[in-house]
């Protein structure tokens, strides 16, 4: 295989921004044996009768392996059945592999099509060569280049295409498409289902040197040890030492650590139980759930407007007669991945190599340089599959620690958080505070929009002094609003708070599209009117707004009202809620029906579900998706809570007092997919912000109260 | 420490470790078989569901003490090739999206049907109710089950 050098890498990455300028590409890195021929850094011939096709994007569930894969072999026209799929390393070379905000596929579409493309081109034009016949005589099928009654195979044509300069290829029409939008099983289903799959809690070293290691945290960032007693940790049969870990760098935000050295995983677990920490918090902000919660009401009520991230502003002079207020609290999130965190590191003098479950191998490489003041081609960064990642997995601190454990010991280390360790020391989901204020005439109907969203912006991540949250955390559902309304003002504003903050799956469309979602049903039933007719009688046809194409949105509400019998059910009586949401560059409509139950809440019953994300990628894939954002809008609405004790630490630790969705409350999903062909859009997070508002409205109908606080039942 | 002898997947394994080490450590971490996940360490979530004695256990709350003598079977014991009746249903429904916790549904389903060879939809919530995905392959896990049972669908 050829080494890439920076020359070849500079040109790569210069190519991926717009179309591929392939020639370049390509000459950087084919090798001239035959027998090997490696077309570019995804697709590789083996020299023999398969390929190997590179996924760069993390596995956690999205199916971005069986996805990416069935789209590079469609374009490349190779039988699925003989690629072999490579999992990349974290490298630049493969573009950005930074597996969040649902984006594996619309980045890639064009581009990996693109490569597949001009890689089947080369045996097209070799088979060409060698009939003496023109290129477009030659036609690509399942590894074959067939001309009339002649066919060779790749494989046979191999030496050959090796020899030729790739140059940009067509691409197929949809009526071409072989594997694309089909839904495939999961490549992997055969390890997922035999406890085969290599998670990162799975993978280890077969080294006797191997430690095992894990840490007890401060309770809250900036906390340091005042006093250690670490006698009964000894003890523990297994447990080898106890070391002490400083802070890891500015961006991660965390405290020094104690970490429990071990022969196995379970004597550090059970270490850590046994030791006996004092905690120095005095430099820590003191803010239990109450203060956080005054915070947040002190800055929606500031008379001094927050920032202006959206005005629209009618010339005519528009004078409301009534004012619809409502004010919304969601409080702070934890992921919860069923994999807890876990990495394994092996630090030498001049290398580091890790294996872990990350959704962002690339900034965990960086880190890893920076800390240990490498250059980046002295760290190698391996991908396992992930259990689950949901945004947290993006974050390198439980990588970093691994590292840093493994540079104090001299040892390969491996790393393991317990459940408690996840759940107690996160990057959560802000808790939010919001406003909406909707000026009406003397019919109620809308004029003015004023909506005020208060919460700890997650720019926390990216720089130490934040004062206000950034614009595209607005455009997450907020200053993103589709309506029309005659004058339209978005703020927000910022409150400091010592809980660290990052991303969860669809971030703040979740509380946005809650409060937005929950207004337009209570002023719907205000003038007892449909919703459904409500919210497209705030739609101008045929416009865009705010990137937003208002004859999709139109489409995907017109389509969940006919797919949903919405008229009929309503007629029957039905506990009906309905919203709608854009977001991830998707456009989403549910209805969810609810039925009372005696002494409960009502339960959830039945949901339907309108997706268009243009083209889908995988059927089967894109409609788990559907179900799984729904089982987690579920968890968020019914049970998802986190708070503050009095140090500012996190309350909960597990499953019994964090609890999230469990088999029962299924409710019979019937999940519809819009196919129209144009480029395919974000799958893996837009479904959970438009279906958490037509659950609580389907709820708020059957108790006839309105909900304005998230979650419903703890 | 003396050593103890455990029997999994009808095999003997000879293991020293202390009798308070759980079930799930010994399998992960001194015999190798990571099939077995590792999800809450308190019962709550049931990754690490495994049989004893053909009842589905969590082996997070099993000592090496309680299971001496055993029959253990594991997510690596319940075929030789993911051929399970359970298996190829979660397949034919392309159950899993992460898969982390699916050893254990489907333990935790195959120790189901061993006991009642045709559940009810409601019998299925029930028994799977202590098994969590967090991915929210509910709706799939419930018709692969009963499809498994019924041979037909749900």
């Amino acid at each position: 295989m050829n080494i890439i050098t920076r020359r070849d890498f500079l040109k790569l990455t210069g190519l991926t921004a717009g179309g591929l300028v392939l020639g370049t590409q390509l000459q950087g890195c084919s090798t001239k044996t035959p027998s090997d021929f490696r077309a570019n850094v995804f697709i590789n011939f083996l020299g023999e009768d398969k390929v190997q096709i590179v996924c760069h994007r993390s596995e956690m569930g999205q199916g971005i392996r069986t996805s990416l894969i069935q789209m590079m072999a469609d374009e490349l026209e190779y039988p699925l059945e003989k690629v072999e799929m490579i999992q990349a390393e974290g490298d630049k070379k493969y573009g950005d592999q930074n597996t969040d905000g649902s984006k594996s596929i619309r980045d890639n579409w064009i581009r990996l099509r693109e490569l597949a493309a001009s890689t089947r081109n080369l045996f097209e034009r070799a088979a060409a060569k060698k009939w003496k016949v023109s290129d477009k005589e030659c036609k690509a099928e399942l590894g074959y280049i067939i001309c009339q009654s002649k066919k060779m195979s790749y494989l046979d044509l191999l030496e050959e295409a090796s020899k030729l300069k790739p140059i940009k290829a067509r691409l197929k029409e949809k009526s071409e498409f072989r594997y694309i939008g089909k839904g495939i099983t999961s490549l992997d289903i055969k390890e997922l289902i035999s406890g085969k799959a290599v998670f990162g809690m799975d993978f280890e070293l077969d080294s006797e040197e191997m430690l095992f290691v894990s840490l007890v945290r401060s309770p809250v960032p900036g906390g340091k040890v005042k006093k250690l007693n670490d006698k009964e940790a000894l003890k523990v049969q297994g447990v080898k030492q106890v070391i002490q870990l400083k802070e890891l760098p500015q961006d991660m935000n965390t405290s020094n650590s104690v970490g429990v050295v071990a022969t196995n995983t379970w004597a550090a677990l059970e270490g850590c139980k046994q030791l006996e920490i004092s905690w120095d918090l005095s430099s820590v902000n003191k803010m239990n759930d109450k203060k956080m919660q005054t915070a947040l009401k002190t800055e929606l009520n500031k008379s001094k407007p927050g920032k202006i991230y959206r005005k629209n502003s009618s010339k005519e002079k528009v004078t409301p007669k009534s004012t619809y207020k409502a004010e919304f609290y969601t409080p702070f999130l934890v992921h919860a991945p069923m994999e807890p965190l876990v990495a394994t590191a092996k630090v030498t003098t001049d290398f580091c190599e890790v294996w872990a479950p990350t959704q962002h191998p690339q900034r965990a490489r960086t880190s890893i340089a920076k800390f240990l003041s490498l250059p980046e081609e002295k760290v190698k960064v391996n991908v396992t599959f992930l259990g689950g990642g949901f945004g947290r997995k993006s974050q390198p601190d439980f990588i970093l620690e691994a590292v840093y454990a493994s540079q104090i010991l001299k040892k390969p280390v491996k790393l393991t958080w317990s459940r408690e360790d996840e759940v107690k020391h996160g990057f959560y989901h802000p808790s939010a505070l919001q406003r909406i204020e909707v000026g009406l005439d003397k019919d109620k109907k809308p004029l003015n929009w004023k909506h005020k969203s208060v919460f700890s912006s997650m720019m926390s991540v990216f720089s130490p002094k934040v004062t206000e949250p950034a614009d595209w955390e607005l455009a997450l559902g907020a200053s993103t609003l589709p309506y029309h309304f005659k004058n339209i003002e978005v703020q927000a504003s910022h409150v400091e708070t010592p809980v660290r903050r990052a991303w969860l799956r669809s971030v703040h469309n979740i509380f946005h599209a809650f409060a937005i979602g929950t207004v337009i049903d209570e002023l719907a039933r205000q003038v007892s009117t449909d919703p459904i007719d409500f919210s497209l009688s705030l739609l101008k046809e045929d416009q865009m707004v705010e990137k937003q194409d208002i004859n999709r949105l139109r489409h995907v509400i017109e389509t969940v009202r006919e797919k949903s019998h919405w008229k009929k059910r309503q007629a029957e009586g039905k506990l009906l809620g309905f919203a709608h949401h854009y977001s991830f560059n998707s456009y989403l409509a549910f209805v969810v029906e609810v039925e009372k139950v005696d002494g409960e809440l009502p339960r959830i019953k039945e949901v339907d579900c309108v997706l268009d994300c243009g083209q889908y990628m995988n059927e089967n894939i894109v409609r788990a998706q559907m179900e799984g954002s729904i089982i987690f809008g579920m968890s968020i609405v019914n049970y998802g809570k986190i708070t503050l004790d009095e140090n500012s630490a996190i309350e909960q630790g597990n499953f019994d007092d964090y609890p999230v969705q469990r088999i029962s409350e299924t409710p019979k999903m019937n999940i519809h997919l819009i196919d129209n062909g144009l480029a395919p859009q974000g799958v893996g997070e837009p479904a959970v912000p438009a279906f958490i508002p037509a659950y609580t409205n389907a709820v708020a109908r059957a108790t006839g109260k309105n909900i304005r606080e998230l979650p419903i039942k703890a | 420490m003396p050593k103890k002898t455990l029997s999994i997947n009808g095999k003997k394994h000879e293991v020293t470790a202390p009798d308070e080490m759980p079930l799930l450590w010994v399998l992960r971490d001194l015999l190798q078989m990571k099939g077995t996940k590792f999800g809450c360490g308190q019962g709550l979530c049931g990754a690490c569901t495994v049989h004893q004695d053909g009842v589905a256990t969590r082996s997070c709350q099993l000592s090496l003490g309680d299971v001496e003598d055993s029959k253990i079977t594991t997510i690596e014991g319940l075929s030789d090739d993911a051929t399970h009746p359970l298996q190829e249903a979660w397949s034919k429904y392309n159950v899993p999206q992460c898969g982390y916790c699916q050893p254990g549904q489907i333990m935790n389903a195959a120790a189901l049907l061993a006991e009642n060879a045709k559940p009810k939809e409601q019998e299925i919530n029930d028994e799977m109710e202590g098994n969590i995905c967090r991915c929210g392959t509910y709706d799939r896990i419930k018709k692969a089950v009963y499809f498994a049972a019924h041979k037909k669908e749900l």
